[in-house]
């Protein structure tokens, strides 16, 4: 009984925002935020969490050019760097790292053990605010109309825009061709100073 | 019974403050024997890509080993891979996740109707390329692979990846 309460406690609190969310679409956006299913899925009473594409959404693709291109192996070193600094540090954090390219699209993500899902989306927000912002996150958190706001506020109606720091964005010869987000248990300054370890492997 | 109509009334009382908040709730921690280690998810990508590229016809595939709770453990994409190859992915790894066999077992049983979502899930996909991964006889997570060369070459790159598993 106590276990049926709780997985119809969860199922609600999921279920419900959801629908309680009508999710404007951000004007000039196409309606392709939504992902394609939420299966009602899973084991036992949990729903199974969307698959998450990262972040993409209110972009129209890109065509990824060979000067816009990410190259998979610094891809991965970067994300590896940015796994054993945090892993490294004196509170070893197992943060989640990803970086996509101009589309969101995950060219590399790894997530240590003992990462959580949440970390995960956290670090999709990230990197996803970088790619809308065109700037690195934590910038994007003092920026005027956003600064002071609570972090649970959904900000300029686009529920994926996070605050927080640890999302980067990766340059190539002055322009934007993707974004590192890390995000880990141990707070937003760790964050930051992984994702930077892994932007040191970046030579484009 | 009142249990249950507690747990109701204190997720009603609940709700409202989530509607503000984006913060997805806290999923099921996996236990111990049932993780993935990042380091063998790492070889067994790298493993499925490499092999991927090296077929006949090289096939820029995307891959990824996710848990039980769809988390990737690692994912990686080569140079040129297609956006629509990652969609692919998803739904491979999700198939194996809720179906417990390979995607391409599945598709062999699915009950398909032209146009209209396997089961009404529309995440779900008949297609081969995702298998499960197993520890004693107990899937622990899944493999998926998605190429522009088909599901057969999916399912060879899957098979190298799933090689490089060792519990």
């Amino acid at each position: 009984m106590n276990r049926f309460a709780s997985a119809l406690l969860l199922g609600a609190i999921m279920i419900v925002p959801a629908l309680a969310q009508p999710a404007p679409p951000p004007a000039g956006a196409p309606a392709a935020g939504a992902p394609p299913g939420r299966g009602a899925g899973g084991r036992g009473g949990f729903q199974m969490p969307p698959p998450v594409k990262g972040p993409a959404g209110p972009f129209d693709p890109v065509a990824i050019t060979p000067d816009k291109e990410i190259p998979m192996a610094q891809a991965l070193e970067a994300a590896q760097a940015a796994v054993d600094a945090c892993l490294a540090l004196p509170r070893k954090s197992a943060a989640a790292v990803m970086v996509v390219d101009l589309n969101g699209n995950v060219r590399a993500m790894l997530s240590p053990d003992g990462t959580s899902l949440n970390l995960f989306d956290f670090a999709r927000r990230k990197a996803y605010t970088v790619l809308k912002k065109k700037m690195p996150s934590a910038e994007f958190a003092t920026q005027p109309g956003i600064a002071g706001q609570p972090f649970t506020a959904v900000l300029e109606g686009d529920p994926n825009l996070i605050t927080f720091g640890g999302g980067l964005p990766i340059m190539k010869g002055g322009q934007l061709v993707g974004a590192l987000g890390v995000s880990g248990p141990t707070g937003v300054g760790d964050d930051v100073k992984c994702a930077q370890a892994g932007m040191a492997k970046f030579h484009l | 019974m009142t249990r249950l109509a507690a747990a109701l009334m204190l997720s009603a009382l609940i709700t409202p403050a989530f509607a503000q908040a984006p913060m997805p709730p806290a999923p099921p921690a996996i236990p111990a024997e049932k993780q993935i280690p990042m380091d063998q998810a790492l070889a067994a990508v790298q493993a499925a890509v490499e092999t991927c590229l090296k077929l006949p016809r090289p096939s820029q595939a995307t891959v990824e080993v996710v848990d039980l709770n769809n988390l990737p453990k690692a994912l990686l994409s080569p140079d040129g891979a297609r956006t629509n190859s990652f969609d692919y992915m998803k739904m491979k790894a999700y198939t194996v996740l809720k179906k417990n066999m390979g995607s391409g077992a599945f598709g062999k049983i699915a009950k398909m109707t032209p146009g209209q979502p396997i089961e009404g899930d529309p995440m779900l996909i008949q297609y081969g390329g995702g298998l499960p991964i197993m520890k004693n006889g107990v899937m622990i997570g899944a493999i998926s692979v998605s190429g522009p060369t088909g599901q057969i070459d999916d399912d060879t790159c899957a098979n190298a990846g799933l090689a490089k598993f060792h519990f």
